[in-house]
């Protein structure tokens, strides 16, 4: 082997990029338009996060580096300006809040019995409508959203097609058969909507939680009064108590998509105490997704390092892992969950998120048995394979033997059971948080919001049940569908509906 | 090890074993051990096994598939860990070794297995695959020997090198001289003189080495994959494509380069080309015997396929039941096998020439369990030459074979546990399988023309079975028809002058041989 072979070294991706540079540039180009559209709040993250001050004051105490305090504070002062800058979906470049002008009704007219009617507006975004200009922000962040999405997605394409040595990767056609995987996208796009709202929950609502549902008495809010046609200021708690819903007549509607006499609009409607839902159900998704992620990070951590341990290396360490997971999960789930609640109120860790962090710990750490179960089988079935031996005969350390030899076949297996223990956990919450055990009052959750409905669920004022009880089922079954989505990319040989997939569904209290 | 100067360029004999490269001794490896779970008995999967590997040398392995020699190969790179007994390589004792030792060892063997669709992680590209040995043990590592220096005033600097004080001088991958000249580059290093930069400094006595490599350890290793990948037959480019890409042939190649990638001394081929096809075989087996030469590598070849074995090795050592057979160079034991577990087993290998009218020899049954095996010799429930006691030499083969059954199924019948249904059913003598030992009887012997005192003793034991005592029926039967082979374990005796040896009491003078008895059945 005296004769060194010819061929180069590899290229790294950078110098591979450098002699075919076009469909990199392209992309960046878009990465760009992207941020720009959002510069200023990028910035404005910049100028926050770091404690800059302290950082230049320790710098600059340096007596070198204060020659550069000039350029530093020009910096700083650059960075508040950039900062500054409007971006694209901010609540003030298209403000949803304001008021009608007196005597600005432009058009009124009866059409099929309802009356339309367009009134100039002030405050809001061209002086349109309250409405519209909700509407029309709220469909610029999905927008932005999606291209951002989209972005990414391209970048793999980019990267598959143009920069890549290898021309083939089993990953290639697991993401092939997901893409023709019509269901499974369907879950994609509705958990990818549900993540957007939870991300952008500030942004999105027509009025802000902090103004509407924490403190309404510290603000105000301005709107046209009827009676004397004049423009008039309350305070929010005010106006709330005005546009409450407590199943219509006398006692007051204010039910999808209207407004109330505060010139307030409200997509999804009021609450029994005239706070607007939309906003309540926004900011609810964050604290659903916040919980359900960390039970679920908290659960599949502790599942898959002990699915890894339990089949590598089998015999006690299985049978222990089996016998522990069946002593938690003999006990009867709701129960413990509800004791543990209440024993734990008074304390510190009920406090953290409003309750939120302490039903992540006790939602994650009950949840792993089951998770373990249903990933033992492929693990047990992955340390079979020779190459696990081959590893071994040439002394490769079981960490990575478990990292770089059963992980990659037990992952896809997380991800599916995964997305169907998320719905599980949400339901969980919404179904404590209903029973008064979960989320504290006043915080969003969704299943305050049921439970907040559910005297009027028969009268006029059923929109407060209701709609988010649908978006909690859509949501799950979207959790469900992205689920059969990835195993049938994963093992397309592997038939519909075994017992786990159900058992997991229904892993909700 | 012996230490010497690097001057006289020599190699000392180390001891007389110096060619044996492998020995095993006594070696017996169980599962299931007893306290146990399941409890029961251990499966003897290897039983009290020794032989050696000479340096350079292919050794093969045959028998049935469960007979053990999977297990033995496994337990030989260290994949099962031994019950008992010693495997000796290059004369360390290596089931002993663990921790680092253990895996400083693990680069003197590699395995090649059977499934080249399992033995290879098809999330990994190729170049990963064949790697991933080189990442395990941190190569290159550049061993450097100093000549004309005292070695422990001898320092060697450099990321990639490490000093080597004992070494012979043609395994040092570098030697060099305190007058900073680099004697000794080993033609199989993984670098170039010119990619190399060494310095020599000597002071107060003492003598630095730096040693300077041009290039990564990441580009060492993947033109070492590289490389192999051309060894083995393959091209450059497959090193970014997946296993799923490949054919059969060519993923076994692919798990041959990693077993070369550490350049070890000792391969176990486990079937390697028993999941291909027959075309892709011979390819297969001449590319082993080609690097073999190339590498001088020393081979255990797992096979069942006999005529694979006797394209491929030197000598063959036959299992059964966890037990060597028979032991000895491959061509004479082709020629004239000395075992009767050998006789059969090279009776049932296909004649080419259909014409050839060749006496097979069937077994009857299948192996008895490895967990509760035969008392005496391995083979004694099936040998189709078992010897038998005086006064039943001449009665007729087929009753002789109706008598051995019947032993077969007392002795499986008395193992076999009985339900607590079939307990209470025969408490109120229901008939049970356990019942019916009048059919069996009758079915055995019913159209043979049983000599008078055979069907007395087998009257005898059928009345005891219907008592309900199995065991003193199978014991009753085994002082009648038992003999030697039931109650001795053979030894192995010497069949040849090139020191082939075979486990069977027909070897002993006061018996017929097997050779010769098969020559007698035949007429
Ligand atoms: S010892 Fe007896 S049973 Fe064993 S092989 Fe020889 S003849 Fe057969």
């Amino acid at each position: 082997m005296s004769e060194r072979t010819s061929i180069e070294d590899d290229a790294p991706l950078l110098d591979r990029i450098r002699n075919n540079p076009e469909p990199a540039l392209r992309w960046l180009a878009v990465l760009g338009v992207l941020v720009a559209l959002q510069v200023g709040a990028l910035f404005g993250a910049m100028m926050e996060l770091p404690p800059w001050q302290t950082i230049a004051d320790r710098l600059f105490g340096l007596p070198l580096l204060a020659l550069f305090e000039p350029v530093g504070s020009v910096l700083a002062s650059v960075g508040d300006r950039l900062a500054e800058i409007p971006t694209l979906l901010s609540r003030d470049v298209i403000p949803n809040r304001g008021h009608r002008v007196p005597g600005g009704q432009q058009f009124a007219a009866d059409i099929a019995g309802f009356t339309v009617e367009f009134w100039r507006w002030e405050g809001t975004f061209l002086g349109l409508p309250a409405a519209i200009a909700w509407a029309i922000r709220v469909t610029l962040i999905y927008l932005y959203a999606f291209a951002c999405l989209a972005w990414f997605w391209k970048g793999y394409l980019v990267f598959r097609n143009h920069y890549r040595y290898a021309d083939w990767t089993p990953a290639d056609d697991m993401i092939d058969r997901m893409r023709t995987h019509r269901w499974g996208q369907f879950g994609f796009v509705v958990i990818a909507m549900f993540f957007m709202m939870a991300m952008f929950a500030p942004a999105l609502g027509p009025t802000v939680v902090e103004e509407n549902i924490q403190e309404p008495y510290s603000y105000e809010t301005k709107y046209l009064d009827q009676e004397s046609g004049e423009v008039r200021s309350t305070l929010v708690g005010n106006a709330n108590l005005g546009s409450r819903s407590r199943g219509g007549g006398s006692n007051g509607n204010h039910g999808i998509g209207t407004y109330d006499d505060y010139d307030r609009f409200h997509p999804f409607g009021t609450l029994p105490n005239g706070k607007d839902l939309f906003t309540f159900l926004a900011a609810g998704s964050r604290v659903s997704l916040f919980i359900g992620l960390l039970a679920l990070g908290i659960s599949s951590v502790i599942a898959f390092s002990l699915a890894m341990v339990s089949a590598y290396y089998k015999g006690a360490v299985d049978l222990g892992a089996v016998i522990l997971s069946d002593s938690i999960q003999a006990m009867p789930r709701l129960l413990v969950l509800i004791g543990a609640v209440v024993i734990l109120r008074g304390t510190w860790i009920a406090d953290i998120y409003n309750g939120g962090l302490l039903l992540a710990l006790l939602l994650g750490s009950w949840g792993w048995p089951a998770m373990w179960r249903a990933i033992r089988g492929p693990s047990l079935q992955v340390v079979q394979e020779e190459w696990v031996d081959a590893a071994k005969s040439y002394g490769q350390t079981p960490r990575r033997i478990m990292r770089k030899h059963m992980a990659p076949y037990v992952v896809g297996y997380m991800l599916i059971y995964g997305s169907m223990t998320l719905g599980g956990i949400i339901i969980s919450v919404s179904g404590l948080s209903f029973l008064g055990l979960g989320i504290t009052p006043p915080t969003p959750e969704w299943g305050r919001a049921i439970d907040l409905g559910q005297s009027y669920i028969a009268t006029d004022s059923w929109h407060i049940s209701i709609v988010p009880g649908l978006l909690i089922v859509i949501v799950v079954t979207a959790f469900n569908a992205l689920g059969d989505g990835i195993r049938d990319a994963i093992d397309p040989q592997s038939d519909t509906g075994s017992g786990g997939e159900a058992a997991a569904a229904g892993g909700g209290a | 090890m012996s230490k010497q100067a690097y001057g006289d360029q020599e190699t000392t004999v180390q001891d007389s074993k110096q060619d044996t490269l492998v020995d095993v001794n006594g070696l017996k490896t169980y599962y299931g051990k007893e306290g146990g779970l399941l409890g029961g008995n251990p499966v003897k999967a290897v039983d009290d096994v020794s032989f050696t590997i000479e340096r350079g040398e292919t050794l093969g392995l045959v028998g049935e598939s469960g007979c053990g020699k999977t297990t033995l190969g496994r337990t030989l790179v260290q994949l099962e860990s031994a019950t008992a007994g010693e495997v000796a390589y290059a004369g360390t004792d290596i089931t002993t070794l663990d921790g680092k030792e253990l895996k400083q060892w693990r680069r003197n063997v590699q395995m090649v297995f059977q499934d080249p669709d399992s033995s290879l992680n098809n999330r990994m590209t190729v170049g990963e695959i064949v790697r991933e040995p080189l990442e395990v043990h941190n190569w290159p590592t550049f061993e450097v020997g100093v000549q004309n220096a005292d070695a422990s005033e001898v320092t060697v600097n450099g990321e990639m090198a490490r000093h080597v004080a004992e070494a012979k001088y043609e395994d040092s991958d570098i030697v060099v001289t305190p007058e900073a000249e680099l004697v000794h580059l080993r033609e199989s290093a993984p670098i170039d003189s010119s990619e190399l930069t060494i310095n020599v400094t000597e002071s107060g006595g003492g003598v630095t080495v730096d040693v300077t490599v041009h290039k990564s350890r990441n580009q060492i290793r993947r033109r070492r994959v590289r490389e192999l990948l051309e060894t083995v037959g393959l091209q450059e480019e497959h090193y970014y494509r997946y296993p799923h890409q490949f054919s059969g042939g060519q993923k076994q190649r692919v798990g041959i380069a990693r077993a070369l990638s550490l350049e070890p001394d000792f391969v176990v081929l486990d079937e390697p080309v028993s999941a291909l096809d027959a075309s892709v075989q011979a390819k297969i087996l001449n590319l082993l015997e080609d690097l073999q030469d190339k590498f001088g590598l020393t081979y255990l070849f797992i096979a069942h396929d006999l005529s694979v074995v006797r394209h491929i090795c030197d000598r063959v050592a036959v299992m059964y039941l966890g037990n060597i057979m028979e032991l000895g160079e491959t061509e004479e034991m082709f020629e004239s096998p000395g075992n009767p577990y050998t006789h059969s087993l090279l009776s049932a290998i296909p004649e080419p020439d259909p014409t050839l009218e060749k006496d097979r020899i069937t077994l009857r049954g299948t192996p008895p369990s490895p967990r509760d095996p035969p008392s005496g010799c391995p083979f004694s429930t099936r040998c189709p030459m078992k010897i038998r006691p005086e006064e039943f030499r001449d009665i007729d083969m087929e009753v002789w074979t109706a008598i051995e059954v019947f032993r077969e199924v007392l002795r499986e019948r008395s193992r076999a546990e009985r339900t607590t249904v079939e307990r209470v059913k025969e408490f109120l003598a229901f008939d049970t399988r356990f019942a019916s030992i009048d059919e069996i009887v009758e079915e055995l012997f019913g159209d043979l023309d049983v000599p008078p005192e055979v069907q007395t003793h087998v009257s005898e034991a059928a009345s005891m079975v219907a008592d309900g005592d199995e065991e003193a029926a199978g014991e009753y039967l085994n002082e009648q028809f038992g003999s030697e082979c039931d109650a001795e374990y053979p030894e192995a005796h010497e069949v040849s002058e090139s020191g082939r040896e075979s486990r069977c009491h027909r070897h002993k003078n006061e018996y017929v041989s097997p050779g010769e008895y098969r020559t007698e059945m035949q007429q």
